[in-house]
């Protein structure tokens, strides 16, 4: 940390003296919407020096003076060449023009924005834009983030239909995924089936499997950053989609000319407006819904403001008739209309403010709210039988508050510093229960609060073959009051019955704390423009727990902060790669190992009861583990192929350490985690057959995730019972599929607003019956072995998108 | 609460696209001891029974011990121990006290068992709780028993809760289910629902119903590790139950559960499987 302070003192020091040298800064923009663009490259031939814009569509760069020839791109966008004469410091607003035709916008010929691994300093990220979700065939020709990132290597799930993603190795919840900034806590609808992020209302999304930046904390294992679109601030314009099961419209348009924009986004799932019609499933309802938006105000060249907005949600109400059969005395009495209403809900805001201090230093200042929050309740409209254990109502919640100011110095051409300071206050509801009848107490679990803060500091320097972003996070987390903390006899393992006592902590008092260095390194050495050797490191501290036991997770699973019986996560991970680009950059190689370490991982004690568990701690283990691969990635971005390859080779073990043998779960053995799976091949193509048709495809091998059977039987009180192998000592068969879409898209008359394009398909071609689970039943006194696919069949899909 | 897990089951396109099949998978079955057992408040025989179990295709259900040797342990509210008896008649793996035994609450109670070969296992020293009275019992549907107790306050009480059916002396059904007390701890009118016909419901025949002239409810006041057992017992009989499997809720299954109790091989320190039960029981016949 001192001598990262001292470099950044003379890095300072030094960039006054540059006194040649000028700097050019600005923004790169779409023409046509007036939105930032992120990732745009500026470059310079003469010198040979670039900049790339943030994730705030900010670039600088320090030039000598001179004339200069200047190269501005972005795929999917026309290069535009600006000449120069650098006499001082000068500030730029670059608007590029989109290409117009599909079939052009992957023909153009782009040298600085495709998928290549050897321009970026860090190891392991992948950028993906909505384009490229969209070409993907999709489950119900929905567009959709989750499943468009487990296309990619390193990126796995237990299985289909399962909420979230693995990514190597790690668990769901070690994943970091901002929207704008905030985190969201649930990222999928019905329980797992489709992403909660609308394709249309997303600008930008970087995947950060490795050496993560400082400025990323809290998650173990990846950052997943997604970006909203501005709005246009141009003209006004819509766009959407119409599917089978969905559909989704955005407008956006300038509340004030080049000052003022808006963004709405809404999706809404229909497959419940049949429900009115079906006599059995009157009164019931699924659905879920998003409504992104947004608000940009370029206030003055110096500031900018953004508001935005997440709300989502998904809906189920369900309506049970117990009847009695003709007892017509007791009709009254006995006829129960039971309903269950269940919804689980994100909504997040964040006001963000840009400043430009001057052209070398650049400020974002974000404020955040981000709420995860689930409600089930159960009533009985004649009130059930005396005290009915059905009629009650139960809510959760997680909430965030955050600030966090950010900022870039940029020295000059090659040198870039970041600095600023995460500040998380964490309130976790575990559980509120409200009884409606006298026989259930209201159980009211204590909220627990957290407080993260995390200063830190990055340094990003390029020289002609060497680069390296280097970075520092310290982070600091307080469990804090109010709370009652149980303790327990440390003698015998942890369960109810060795409780010795409790202590009530006051509001605000620092229950417990944790801290620790997060030191982060990306190294690059390039042997020669095309071909690059990387190394990257970092460690991630991780101060709050997703309690599943399960192999998906449910929306009802709960979070629990570390505090003074739950440890934190930490995670060392090293990585190391070689990136290949051919001449003409048509295609784009990469290679990356990993090798990384879980220190302080929560599992689950032999039948844990997690259910509304006041003692939760009395059914967690500690645990340790570690993953290891190889990550195989090919990319062609240009010509009418275009798609990308990849195959993994990843391991990821677990051990329980308790202090208790009798606690450990596989004889405190290491054993192949949920998450295991060695050998994963992706490959996903397009091919534009004319301007009017295009077919894409993706094929997905996996290995079978690993799985427990019973070994053994005997009987206990009349009921026939049985052992159980190791914890994960078999394996289910591996699982494939095939996808397939055409894109049909009309020639747009000239002058003519609206535009479209039907895209159709099958998913699970084939009708592969991948095993999601195995499961034994016992019939006539046999136990049976059966698997469970979650989809067996193949899916027919189609949509119409349109722009206007 | 029941309906969380059957929430998730309610999701027809899911089902619709979803399938199952039958598979068989080739496994390595190593013999595991299973010792299981109880003693209660009043006078009774104690009764345990030691198993070991056999591979799954095997034609046996499971594989008695009759050569080991129990002993039955008590300690008194003054720390005493004593041993209550070793001596037991041996019948097919059922090892029943030569003589009734008399607890007393508030004493604690375990067991040792030694086999052949010199391992031995010893269970937890449970205390024998005070009796929690049912006061009330109530049908509904024909299918669902309410029963009214009132919750000890200011203790944490873990209870099993039995129904049996008779039918002209004989008994025709058997159901349990097992709870803490969190959602009523020390509430006056606590009651807890138990269907009937919870495990019987199955695909072939949905109108399942017993007859029956007589009913008895049984509610057992224990300890937490007994009813871990018990909550295990339960949840792996659900996961195997023909009912329950193959459907979504499949997407959330746990690690499958070992019937782990308060019994362990000190020879190994390892939990065994099986459990001995210390309880105190009241009884409503209806």
């Amino acid at each position: 940390m001192k001598n990262l302070l001292v470099i950044l003192f003379f890095t300072c020091i030094s960039s006054f003296m540059q006194a040649q040298s000028h700097s050019i800064s600005g923004s790169i923009k779409d023409a046509s919407t007036g939105e930032t663009l992120l990732g745009a490259t500026i470059y310079d031939k003469t010198s040979k020096k670039g900049a790339t814009t943030n994730e705030y569509g900010f670039f600088s760069l320090t030039l000598k003076e001179g004339k200069h020839t200047l190269y501005i791109s972005y795929l999917g966008f026309q290069d535009v060449i600006k000449e120069i004469d650098l006499k001082s410091n000068q500030t730029f607003v670059i608007e590029l023009k989109e290409v117009t035709n599909q079939l052009d916008q992957v023909v153009i010929s782009n040298n600085t924005n495709s998928k290549s691994q050897t321009r970026q300093i860090i190891s392991g990220v992948i950028s993906m834009k909505p384009q490229d979700i969209k070409q993907l065939p999709s489950l119900l020709g929905e567009p959709d983030i989750t499943r468009a990132m487990l296309t990619q290597a390193g990126v796995s799930s237990v299985g289909e239909g399962t909420s979230g993603f693995n990514v190597r190795g790690g668990n769901i919840d070690q994943n970091l995924i901002l929207l704008d900034e905030a985190p969201i806590y649930n990222s999928s609808h019905v329980w797992g089936f489709f992403s909660v992020f609308n394709a249309d209302a997303v600008k930008d999304m970087k995947l950060y499997k490795g050496g993560i930046p400082a400025r990323f904390g809290g998650r173990a294992s990846s950052v997943l950053d997604i970006r909203q679109r501005e709005g246009s601030n141009k003209k006004f314009k819509g766009e959407g989609g119409i599917g089978l099961l969905f559909s989704r419209l955005t407008l956006e348009g300038p509340t004030k000319k080049d000052k003022l924009s808006f963004l709405v986004s809404g999706r809404r799932s229909y497959f419940d407006l049949a429900f009115p019609l079906i006599k059995s499933l009157k009164g019931n309802k699924v659905f879920f819904y998003d409504l992104n938006a947004k608000l940009s105000w370029d206030i003055n060249k110096n500031n900018k403001l953004f508001a935005s907005g997440y709300f989502g949600a998904d809906v189920m109400r369900l309506k049970f008739k117990e009847e009695n059969d003709g007892d017509t005395q007791n009709a009254n009495q006995n006829n129960n209309d039971e309903t269950i209403d269940f919804r689980w809900r994100n909504a997040s805001t964040t006001v963000r403010w840009n400043h430009i201090f001057n052209d070398k230093l650049f400020m974002n200042l974000s404020a955040i709210y981000s709420r995860y929050n689930y409600a089930l309740s159960s009533k009985n409209s004649s009130g059930g039988p005396a005290g009915s254990a059905s009629n009650f109502t139960w809510k959760s919640a997680v909430e965030n508050w955050i600030i966090k100011p950010d900022f870039t110095f940029f020295q000059n051409a090659d040198t870039k510093i970041r600095f600023g300071i995460n500040n998380t206050l964490y309130r976790f509801t575990p559980a509120k229960v409200t009884g409606n009848d006298a026989g259930i107490n209201t159980v009211n679990f204590e909220t627990e609060k957290g407080l993260e803060i995390a200063p830190y500091v990055s340094y990003e320097k390029k020289w002609e073959k060497f680069s390296i972003n280097a970075g520092m996070r310290y982070s600091w987390f307080g469990n804090i009051g109010p709370y009652k903390v149980f303790t327990y006899n440390p003698e015998v393992p942890q369960t109810v019955s060795s409780i010795t006592g409790s202590t009530q902590y006051k509001s605000n008092k620092i229950i417990k704390s944790y801290h620790g260095f997060e030191p982060r390194l990306s190294l690059k050495y390039d042997l020669s423009d095309r071909k690059a050797l990387k190394l990257g490191y970092n460690r991630m501290f991780q101060y709050i727990h997703l309690i599943s036991n399960s192999h998906a997770t449910l929306p009802f699973d709960i979070w629990k902060p570390a505090g003074f019986h739950v440890k934190p996560l930490e995670v060392n991970q090293i990585s190391a790669g070689y990136a290949y680009d051919t001449p003409n950059r048509d295609y784009n190689f990469s290679v990356e190992g990993y090798y990384k370490t879980f220190k302080n991982l929560v599992e689950y004690k032999n039948g844990a009861d997690l259910f509304l568990n006041e003692n939760l701690e009395t059914q967690l283990l500690p645990a340790k583990g570690f993953a290891y691969g190889l990550e195989l990635s090919a990319h062609k971005t240009k010509g009418k192929l275009t798609g990308n390859v990849n195959y993994t080779y990843a391991v990821t073990k677990r051990k329980t350490t308790s202090a208790f043998a009798s606690d450990n779960i596989n004889n405190g053995n290491y054993f192949a985690s949920n998450y295991d799976r060695p050998h994963i091949f992706n490959l996903t193509a397009n091919y534009a057959l004319n301007k009017k048709w295009s077919v894409g495809t993706f094929f997905s091998f996996q290995s079978g995730r690993p799985t427990t059977y019973a070994t053994g039987k005997f009987v206990v009180d009349g009921n026939q019972h049985f052992t159980y192998s190791g914890r994960n000592a078999y394996r289910l068969k591996p699982t494939h599929r095939i996808d397939l879409s055409f894109t049909y898209t009309p020639i747009k008359k000239e002058g003519r607003k609206w535009s479209g394009n039907w895209v159709f398909g099958v998913y699970n071609v084939y009708a592969r019956k991948n095993a999601f689970s195995v499961y034994s039943t016992l019939r006539n006194n046999q136990l049976r072995t059966f698997q469970y696919s979650v989809i067996g069949a193949p899916i027919p899909f189609i949509t119409y998108n349109f722009k206007f | 609460m029941k309906y969380i897990k059957s929430t998730c089951i309610i999701l027809c396109f899911i089902s619709y696209y979803s399938c199952t099949k039958e598979i068989s998978v080739d496994v390595a079955h190593e013999k595991q001891t299973i010792i299981f057992g109880g003693i209660q408040n009043g006078t009774n025989n104690i009764v345990l029974n030691i198993q070991q179990s056999v591979p799954l295709n095997s034609t046996a259900s499971f594989e008695t011990v009759n050569d080991a040797s129990v002993s039955v342990f008590t300690r008194n509210t003054s720390e005493t121990s004593s041993l209550v008896t070793d001596n037991f008649i041996v019948n097919q793996g059922k090892y029943t006290s030569s003589e009734v035994i008399t607890t007393t609450i508030g004493n604690a109670y375990w067991i040792e068992v030694t086999l052949l070969d010199g391992t031995v296992f010893k269970s937890e020293e449970e205390t024998l709780k005070p009796i929690v009275p049912i006061e009330a019992i109530e049908i509904s549907n024909e299918d669902l028993v309410s029963i009214s107790f009132s919750d000890p306050s200011n203790d944490r009480n873990f209870y099993t809760f039995g129904i049996d059916l008779f039918l002209n002396g004989q008994l025709v059904s058997s159901t349990t289910s097992e709870s803490n007390d969190v959602v009523f701890d020390g509430n006056n009118n606590a009651s807890v629902e138990i269907d009937l016909f919870r495990f019987n419901d199955d695909d072939e025949d949905d109108e399942v119903t017993i007859t029956y002239d007589a009913l008895r409810a049984r509610l057992q006041n224990i300890n937490f590790s007994s009813y871990q057992f018990y909550l295990n017992q339960s949840a792996q009989i659900e996961a195997n139950d023909s009912e329950s499997s193959g459907d979504p809720s499949q997407l959330f299954a746990t690690p499958p559960v070992n019937l782990l109790g308060n019994i362990t091989n000190t020879t190994t320190n390892k939990i065994a499987l099986g459990n001995f039960t210390v309880n105190s029981e009241s009884i409503i016949n209806q």
